[in-house]
């Protein structure tokens, strides 16, 4: 049980971005399998075959961008809140925008946190490393 | 009663009322003169009764008596004492003068009054009549000197004598009986006489009371149908010249001269009080009031109608040019957010490749390790540089776009300690030395503009304050309503050309690889004081320092 790890979804659609985050989890050593969606509808048809093929081992922490095409990153929390099974997984949004209008949207929908995306790779390293920490700390649910 | 009588007089015209009080007047003249004239005639018929008839019958009565007592004395005369001349007296008496002076009488005593002492007078005049026969007897009996010594005659003639003494004494008492009558009728008469006297001088004085009322009744009614009014419509009519319109009402309805003037005036009036009530109108910008002129040569109408078209055709010209301008400012506005809307979103934008850019620099150089010459690595260095001000240029377009443009609420600000926590924020060196003004008021205003304002201004002037011995100042005015803040450093100072084009985004008076700054403090600054009706303007001169000046309104008129 303790050993268990945790699927992650990165919904994310620049594709430097992705590599971004990869290369953060290597180089943290975090072994978290890791998956990617481009947008909010990818995402959900991906968590919804996620959870019908096996309910007890679908993505329990999704790493969210918000401006994105077809389904933006709020919108997309909206559906996964209203869906039954989906509606308690935990989303770090991870974004350039530093509007408030996001951050308070992001936060009535319940995010576990709203982080910006830093412009230099060596503090991208440190917020990864510190959610990774955060991660292991953290209980799931089976 | 009154009432009726003075609307019957109003109706008529003055020269009418005028003539009419002159006949009144010669009509209660006429009426008391020819009644005095009357008396007087009939005062004159009874003086001259009195003188023509009565006196005279008095005077007959006594000659009669007189005469009927002469018959007496010349019959005893004839019987004792006889002689010639008296016989012949006697005879004459008798035959001539008694029936003379009776008949004489008996016409004075026609009179109607006197009919009373006639019938007497007959009656006596029949008694007479017998002692007449009587006293003829004697004469009869005693015609000759013989018959005198005749006893047996002369003792019948003593005897008949006798009789007629007694007779003639009686007779007397009657006839003064008939005086008295005639004396008591003549009074009578006369003392209709003196009433009739007395009628004429009550009549006179009645004819002047009359007189006197006629004409002060007539002035009554000149004064209250005539001058009264007119002093009344002249006391309006000074009013209407003063330019003041009186609320003129009659108090009757007149068909007199004065009545026309009132009409006039009542009209004159009216139109007035429409035209100035049209003028009020019109002043009051209703410019669809209808005006009817009240003939060619209406005047005041026509410069009314003038001033309603021309004040309509320029209000409605100001409504269109306002419509225009409304249109331009929306339409101005549109753009302005368009504008902001297009700063924001492409910043956004610009931001993922740049950091895309960033990463993939960093990982090529990671990748790339001890294979990179000093030379390239330091091209990346100076190329991270770049992409970081790049960044920095975005996030001070991203601030600007939004800065003052947020909304939110209003509260009251207190200055003071915003100024404080916002220094703590900046955290200058300690070699800073800052001055502030304790009496910084509470403001109302949106926190996070205020907020923006100060925190601009305060770290524009940490930054550029002189680097050897920093010093900034904070003080406060209240003048015409505004709050007027200065933030004042001891830095270089800004030569007078650059005085405006400091608040202009993007705009530094240093070389940026020399002085990293991005130059959209002032600017957000700037653009937020404009939003709240504002006014920011710096003071300063090369080497003496620069006084950053900022206004904000007192109250939540803005």
């Amino acid at each position: 049980m303790k050993e268990k790890i945790i699927k992650i979804l990165l919904v994310e659609d620049d594709e430097v971005d992705v590599m971004n985050v990869k290369r953060a989890f290597k180089k943290n050593n975090v072994t978290n399998p890791l998956f990617v969606c481009g947008n909010g509808i990818e995402a959900l048809d991906f968590l919804n075959i996620e959870y019908n093929t096996n309910p007890h081992d679908y993505p329990r922490i999704i790493l969210l961008d918000l401006n994105m095409p077809r389904m933006g990153g709020i919108e997309f929390l909206r559906e996964l809140r209203n869906n039954e099974h989906l509606k308690n997984i935990s989303v770090f949004v991870m974004t350039t925008s530093n509007e408030d209008n996001d951050k308070i949207d992001a936060y009535n929908l319940n995010v576990a946190g709203y982080i910006l995306k830093p412009l230099s790779m060596d503090q991208f390293m440190s917020v990864v490393s510190t959610l990774n920490n955060y991660w292991k700390l953290c209980e799931f649910p089976v | 009663m009154f009432n009726f009588v003075k609307k019957w007089l109003v109706n008529l015209k003055i020269s009418t009322r005028t003539a009419l009080s002159f006949f009144a007047i010669i009509f209660t003249a006429l009426i008391t003169s020819a009644s005095a004239i009357l008396l007087l005639q009939y005062a004159k018929q009874i003086d001259f009764k009195l003188s023509n008839n009565f006196e005279p019958a008095i005077t007959a009565t006594k000659d009669i008596e007189y005469i009927m007592s002469e018959t007496g004395r010349y019959t005893y005369d004839w019987v004792y004492n006889p002689s010639k001349d008296k016989k012949l007296k006697l005879q004459k008496i008798l035959d001539k003068q008694y029936r003379k002076r009776k008949i004489f009488l008996i016409e004075l005593l026609q009179q109607p009054e006197l009919e009373q002492s006639r019938k007497r007078l007959v009656k006596v005049g029949g008694d007479f009549e017998k002692i007449i026969v009587k006293e003829k007897n004697i004469m009869s009996l005693l015609k000759t000197d013989a018959d005198y010594n005749n006893p047996l005659k002369f003792s019948s003639a003593h005897k008949i004598y006798k009789e007629i003494e007694i007779d003639l004494k009686k007779l007397d008492t009657d006839i003064e009986e008939v005086e008295l009558m005639v004396i008591a009728a003549s009074r009578k008469l006369s003392q209709k006489k003196y009433a009739s006297y007395s009628t004429l001088s009550s009549l006179l004085v009645i004819m002047l009371i009359g007189l006197v009322v006629v004409s002060v009744i007539s002035l009554m009614i000149t004064n209250s149908t005539v001058i009264k009014p007119v002093s009344e419509l002249s006391e309006v009519l000074d009013a209407v010249g003063r330019g003041q319109i009186v609320n003129y009402q009659m108090n009757l309805a007149r068909r007199d001269e004065i009545g026309v003037i009132q009409k006039s005036t009542l009209t004159l009036i009216k139109g007035l009080k429409a035209k100035a009530d049209i003028a009020n109108a019109i002043g009051k910008g209703n410019y669809d009031i209808e005006l009817k002129l009240q003939g060619k040569n209406d005047k005041l109408g026509k410069a009314l109608i003038e001033m309603r078209d021309n004040l309509k055709s320029s209000m409605l010209k100001e409504i269109e040019s306002k419509k225009s301008l409304e249109k331009y400012t929306l339409s101005l506005e549109k753009k302005n957010k368009e504008l902001d809307q297009f700063a924001y979103i492409t910043s956004h934008d610009l931001k993922s490749p740049l950091r895309g850019i960033n990463n993939l620099s960093e990982w090529i150089e990671e990748d790339m390790g001890e294979l990179m010459t000093e030379d390239s690595k330091g091209y990346f260095k100076l190329m991270r540089g770049r992409i970081h001000r790049l960044e920095s240029l975005i996030n001070s377009l991203l601030k600007y776009s939004r800065s003052g443009k947020l909304g939110g609420e209003k509260e009251w600000v207190d200055s003071r300690s915003m100024v404080l926590d916002l220094l703590k924020l900046i955290n200058p060196s300690i070699h800073h030395t800052i001055y502030f003004d304790d009496a910084l008021p509470k403001i109302w205003a949106v926190r996070k503009d205020i907020e923006d304002v100060f925190y601009e201004l305060l770290s524009n002037s940490v930054k550029y304050a002189n680097p050897k011995r920093p010093i900034i100042n904070i003080t406060y005015q209240h003048i015409d309503e505004k709050h007027k803040f200065c933030i004042a450093d001891n830095g270089l100072g800004i030569a007078s050309e650059y005085h405006n084009k400091i608040f202009t985004i993007f705009q530094t008076l240093e070389a940026r690889d020399k002085f990293e700054s991005v130059g959209a403090g002032l600017a957000i600054a700037k653009k937020i004081v404009d939003e709240n009706n504002g006014n920011i303007w710096v003071e300063s001169e090369p080497n003496k320092g620069a006084r950053f000046y900022f206004t904000w309104l007192d109250s939540d008129t803005n």
